[in-house]
């Protein structure tokens, strides 16, 4: 979709405000999206779309996706978690099995990935081989 | 076999070895006319190769707060919205190196020319900052052209930049080709001689939205003069995409680079920057880039600076080699003060303009003395040359001047009319047909016998067919004068003597 530079502008600064102390705060980004549908603005539409996609992005950022051929146990969760953590206190984290991994698991954290499945390993080693 | 199974347990080693890896990806959100708009992508650099699905790969141009711009080299027809991709860590590379001479490549470097693969194992960066001042020496030895008309009045010199520019159809192409090919001959004499201080020029062949047949048409003429084993072709055509058409003279560079890294040396032809310049306007429009004058963005003249700076003459120290540059313009009803052709002229050092007037009065090459120029290019030229063509340009622009001012007078003296004549058989002898280069040594031997009067009696009409004769004579029945000459590379009493001599029996064996 299309943006007005100034829509653009709005949201940015919208975006901007619904933080408290470095973290984004839930309940005053709904605030933000109620008081934008009330008052409808000019280009409110625009101007909600991309507050969303801005916020879409940040809760992208700091929420790992788990993906792991098999189911893990508790002890690999916590594991896994303590070492997001590290990196980013403000992380989340949701778990699911994906078979088509093969084996191993897949951390996805914002636009960083770290593969250690067997299908990214296969991929690589076809990659390899055929080069 | 044995060395087969080993390669392929050596990979499936490092295979076990390697750890989790870890990638930087992102979603195309938007896609289309070649450029990607990828949302994610934190980690990615500028210029840095991204990783497509269907191993389609493109380049970062843009890095914007929240998503990545990126330009598509390949087919963008097969990426769809939600495509994953991914960083590389690489920035684009194409193969360089000897395999490549022969050989028409795409502005990736791989072969299109159907003669199977390119074998070469080095790859250069496409965009590399150019040599400093410290690596750098003057322009000291020559690029003979084999046009009389350049060689006398605009001399080329190794790691000069000399900008071809006219409209369209007035022989741009034909110079940078007759030049390819008159390298090309220089190359085979040289490698004959077997002498150990000759520097063979190889040549690089860059078209940018050219037609196909076009290109086709060049790689005939260069393979018909045996000249293709000495250049590379880098194809670009007008029905591949902007970007390719973007990234081709970079490519052209970087192969040239190779060379002149290397100690050699190497000639690069862009043809044209024109077409360049409104690729990347293409680009930088649908990048959403701000746009400035007739819609170009404003870092144009960067692009064009960028890619010619790399250009340059290397000191001994650097290995002595040089990337030669003749960048091509195409102007617009004659019109040297638009934007790229002021930009472009401003970066090279020196122009070759070509007149569309003098191109339909027949005078072909078609070489406007008054606004051509070589700033650099005295420097390298021969002695020989120097003596002979020291002041024809002034001498022939001052005639242009007269010769306008002629026609509207009946009634002129003396001391102008013979300057008129001079000047009228002066134009007769520059005019060169195409894919036919002269020997420097021959171009010398004509301009002398020029200087001293040999063609004062021959009639305006015939003097080119004269000097067709005085050139045959000269290469079939006194070649050692020739040799002499070019191995002296001046005239001294001497030769001079000889080639009197010669000339003045050719004079009797010869009638007009």
């Amino acid at each position: 979709m299309k943006i007005s530079k100034e829509a653009q502008y709005l949201s940015r600064q919208l975006f901007d405000a619904a933080f408290v102390n470095g973290c984004l705060d839930e309940a005053r980004s709904l605030k933000i999206a109620e008081a934008i549908e009330q008052t409808r603005p000019r280009y409110a539409f625009q101007i909600l779309k991309e507050f969303t996609r801005l916020l879409r992005l940040e809760l992208a950022k700091h929420h790992a996706l788990v993906e792991s051929a098999t189911p893990l146990d508790e002890a690999s969760k916590q594991a896994i978690m303590f070492t997001l953590k590290q990196g980013d206190p403000q992380v989340t984290f949701s778990v699911t099995t994906n078979t088509s991994l093969i084996g191993g698991a897949r951390i996805q954290l914002g636009s960083n990935v770290w593969d250690g499945s067997v299908a990214a390993r296969l991929e690589k080693l076809k990659t390899t081989v055929l080069v | 076999m044995s060395n087969l199974l080993q390669e392929l347990e050596q990979k499936i080693g490092a295979f076990r070895a390697s750890d989790a890896t870890k990638s930087n990806v992102g979603i195309v959100r938007e896609i289309g006319d070649g450029v990607a708009r990828i949302e994610g992508l934190s980690g990615a650099m500028l210029n840095e190769m991204l990783e497509f699905p269907g191993g389609i790969f493109g380049l970062a141009l843009n890095l914007e707060e929240t998503e990545v711009g990126a330009i598509i080299l390949g087919d963008y027809t097969k990426i769809t919205e939600g495509d994953q991709v991914s960083t590389t860590g690489r920035l684009l590379q194409v193969p360089v190196g000897k395999k490549l001479l022969g050989r028409v490549v795409d502005s990736l470097g791989r072969p299109v020319d159907g003669k199977g693969e390119l074998g070469s194992s080095t790859f250069y960066p496409v965009e590399k900052i150019a040599p400093g001042i410290i690596k750098r020496q003057g322009v000291s030895q020559p690029v003979q052209t084999g046009i009389m008309a350049i060689d006398a009045m605009v001399p080329v010199g190794r790691g000069q930049r000399e900008l071809i520019i006219g409209d369209r159809s007035t022989g741009k192409t034909t110079i940078a080709i007759d030049t390819i090919i008159n390298q090309a001959a220089i190359n085979r004499a040289g490698e004959e001689s077997g002498d150990p201080n000759f520097r063979p020029l190889y040549s690089i062949y860059v078209a940018i939205g050219q037609r196909v047949a076009n290109v086709a048409r060049v790689v005939s003429a260069l393979e018909a003069h045996d000249a293709l084993k000495y250049t590379v072709i880098v194809s670009s055509t007008a029905s591949t995409a902007a970007a390719d058409q973007y990234i081709a003279p970079f490519a052209g560079a970087a192969i040239g680079e190779w060379f002149m890294d290397n100690g050699m040396d190497a000639l690069i032809v862009f043809d044209d920057l024109s077409k360049h310049a409104v690729a990347y306007r293409q680009i930088s429009l649908l990048l959403k880039r701000p746009s400035g004058r007739e819609a170009y963005p404003g870092d144009v003249f960067y692009l064009h600076s960028r890619l010619l700076e790399r250009s340059a003459r290397l000191s001994e120290k650097a290995g002595n080699g040089s990337l030669t540059a003749l960048p091509i313009i195409e102007t617009q009803l004659g019109d040297v003060s638009a934007y790229i052709p002021t930009n472009v002229i401003s970066i090279t050092d020196g122009q070759i303009y070509l007149e569309n007037d003098l191109f339909y009065q027949g005078i072909r090459p078609a070489i406007s003395v008054g606004l051509s120029v070589s700033r650099v290019g005295s420097a390298a030229q021969i002695k020989a040359m120097k003596q002979v063509a020291g002041k024809l340009k002034g001498d022939l622009a001052q005639f242009r001047e007269l010769a306008a001012f002629a026609q509207f007078g009946s009634d002129l003296d003396a001391r102008t009319k013979a300057q008129l004549e001079r000047g009228q058989r002066v134009v007769e002898l520059f005019k060169q047909s195409q894919h036919k280069p002269l020997a420097v040594e021959l171009q010398a031997s004509i301009l002398w016998a020029m200087q001293k009067g040999y063609f004062n009696d021959v009639p305006v009409d015939k003097v080119k067919v004269y000097q067709n004769k005085m050139e045959e004579y000269l290469t079939t029945r006194k070649a050692p004068i020739l040799a002499s000459l070019l191995a002296k590379k001046a005239f001294d009493e001497a030769l001079e003597k000889e080639l009197g001599a010669a000339l003045d029996e050719f004079k009797t064996v010869v009638s007009c």
